[in-house]
């Protein structure tokens, strides 16, 4: 693949850039001469309209997703609207239950914030998934409990793109009582989400995995009945309360017009998506060694988890130096623990390694598919030649 | 000729580079990469490492009149594992089979700018050769000597 000058980017999932008409948006409420002033200064005509433009953005945000404008809480991004949904749903709660569910293939803003909450006396059980990737629902029913306040599962997952089946999940939590929260930050602007019929309470959106701008984010929070949190930000009263701190109108406008575009544009945009990636999987199945994780269950448009079996996933990285792409382990040191996603697959520990996460989106084109394609045939190539040929344990001193 | 036959670690010319691109540019070559010509003799081969340490080496080293005349590897790894692997390479070549002159890999691992979470992986590869100069040709015979 000859030099470009930048990376071809395929690294979609872990943030997209700001779309241009956002952009645009944004500096209108940003500069001198723009409508900067605080949304919360109803003096004067400034602060208004920084209030009406707050509250446009709001709408479109709800317009997406089916909601009410005033189930919609503005937040600093998806960490922490899961934070609050989870740690504010259950410290409000504490008194009725001590028991809570996910899954173990949460985001770690999830899985921390339960850890946080075990720490803090609460009791977490944590519902494994099949080799597909997917969270059974029968699962979550067995895990339920009489003292259970709330469940927690993604939509998609952010490491193999699998959809998991939400709506099943939200009808057994309703029947039982509980309050359901949904991590929708990989499936927002990508599949269709009607909270008006779809059984959530609690729902984490993103700005920057919707090309809108990164430091802000969303929390759905059903009204009917109006569901009571404890705030985990405490200042000047803001977004009813729940989450203090002068509203970023700048973000909050580029939210919106983010969210306004998925809706205009998603269904669009993930047909082109899923072509794309259907035909990069098409070019890359063909090489042997080479596995799709969640290969026989629905997975988001833009993204393929592909197992590059008897080569070190860094090394491939390395070797794809044109490409901006993802190791299936989110490791968070130089040397960080395997995938606890891909292990939770029943993934090996070298299988983990050896996985690169490829996510596409609205900006990706047909000529960067075909030249990512043959970039990765070539390394892929290229370290399996250089592998050793025996397998087994050699000897080596331990360390 | 290689100078430094026998003195403490003498280590391939540095050609002005920072840390990083040295790293890089052993990491990207492969010359040596792969194996010998099935039946060569005086070929003696050394492994190290295994799946659940991330990293495999087969070092492969060809004697000749106690001289490593040409060295091969395969590897199964991160860059630093194979950076090591170019760069043992390239410096066995010519040099005593003897394993007393190996460079350390601690030694290498300083000299190609690994981050100290890296220094294992050159260490594995050391290992490799030294197992290999330690053991007897694939033929079963020992090469005799050093000159």
């Amino acid at each position: 693949m000859s030099k470009r000058t930048r990376p071809i980017y395929l690294d979609y999932a872990a943030s997209t850039p700001a779309d241009p008409r956002v952009i645009v948006r944004m500096l209108e409420y940003l500069g001198p001469g723009s409508v900067f002033a605080n949304p919360g200064s109803a003096t004067h005509a400034l602060g208004r309209a920084a209030r009406e433009a707050v509250e446009a953005a709001r709408h479109e945000v709800a317009a997406l997703i089916g909601a009410r404008d005033r189930e919609v809480i503005f937040t600093s991004g998806a960490t922490e609207s899961n934070n609050l949904a989870l740690s504010g749903l259950a410290r409000a709660r504490r008194e009725r239950g001590r028991h809570l569910v996910s899954s173990q293939i949460e985001h770690s803003s999830v899985l921390d914030t339960l850890r946080s909450l075990e720490a803090d006396g609460f009791e977490v059980t944590y519902v494994p998934c099949d080799r597909n990737g997917c969270v059974d629902p029968e699962e979550i029913r067995r895990a339920l409990r009489s003292d259970t306040l709330l469940c927690s599962v993604m939509h998609v997952n952010n490491e193999t793109g699998v959809i998991q089946d939400v709506a099943s999940i939200g009808s057994i939590c309703r029947e039982r009582g509980i309050v359901f929260h949904v991590d929708a930050v990989q499936s927002a602007g990508k599949l269709p989400i009607d909270l008006a019929a779809l059984p959530v309470d609690l729902m984490s959106f993103s700005g920057h995995k919707i090309y809108g701008p990164k430091g802000i984010g969303a929390l759905y929070l059903r009204n009917d009945p109006e569901l009571v949190l404890e705030p985990i930000i405490h200042g000047g009263g803001q977004e009813r309360g729940l989450r203090a701190g002068t509203l970023a109108t700048h973000q909050i406008v580029g939210l919106g017009e983010a969210f306004r575009i998925a809706r205009l544009e998603g269904a669009t945009d993930a047909c082109r998506i899923q072509g794309m990636r259907d035909g990069l999987w098409a070019r890359l199945r063909t090489l042997s060694g080479v596995e799709l994780n969640g290969a026989s269950v629905p997975r988001v448009c833009g993204l393929l988890s592909l197992t590059f079996t008897g080569v070190g996933g860094e090394s491939l990285l390395f070797f794809l130096g044109d490409l901006a792409l993802a190791q299936g382990s989110a490791c968070a040191s130089a040397r960080g623990e395997p995938s606890h996603v891909l292990k939770a697959l029943g993934r090996s520990d070298a299988e983990a390694e050896a996985t690169l996460r490829i996510s596409l989106g609205r900006f990706t084109t047909e000529d960067e598919i075909e030249s990512a394609a043959q970039a990765i045939a070539e390394a892929y190539g290229q370290m399996l030649e250089v592998a050793p040929r025996k397998g087994g344990r050699m000897g080596s001193r331990t360390v | 000729m290689k100078p430094g036959d026998g003195d403490p670690v003498p280590l391939l010319p540095e050609e002005g580079e920072s840390p990083r691109s040295r790293f890089e540019r052993w990491a990207r070559d492969l010359r040596r990469a792969g194996g010998f010509e099935p039946g060569l003799p005086n070929v003696r081969e050394g492994t190290a490492g295994s799946p659940e340490q991330g990293s495999e080496i087969e070092f492969l080293l060809e004697i000749r009149d106690g001289l490593i005349a040409r060295a091969r590897y395969r590897y199964r790894g991160g860059p630093w594992t194979g950076a090591a692997c170019a760069y043992y390479a390239e410096w066995l070549e010519g040099r005593s089979a003897r394993s007393d002159i190996v460079p350390p890999g601690c030694a290498v691992a300083g000299f190609l700018g690994y981050p100290r979470v890296r220094y294992d992986e050159a260490l594995l590869v050391e290992d490799a050769i030294i197992h290999a100069l330690g053991n007897e040709d694939r033929s079963g015979r020992r090469e005799r000597g050093g000159s």
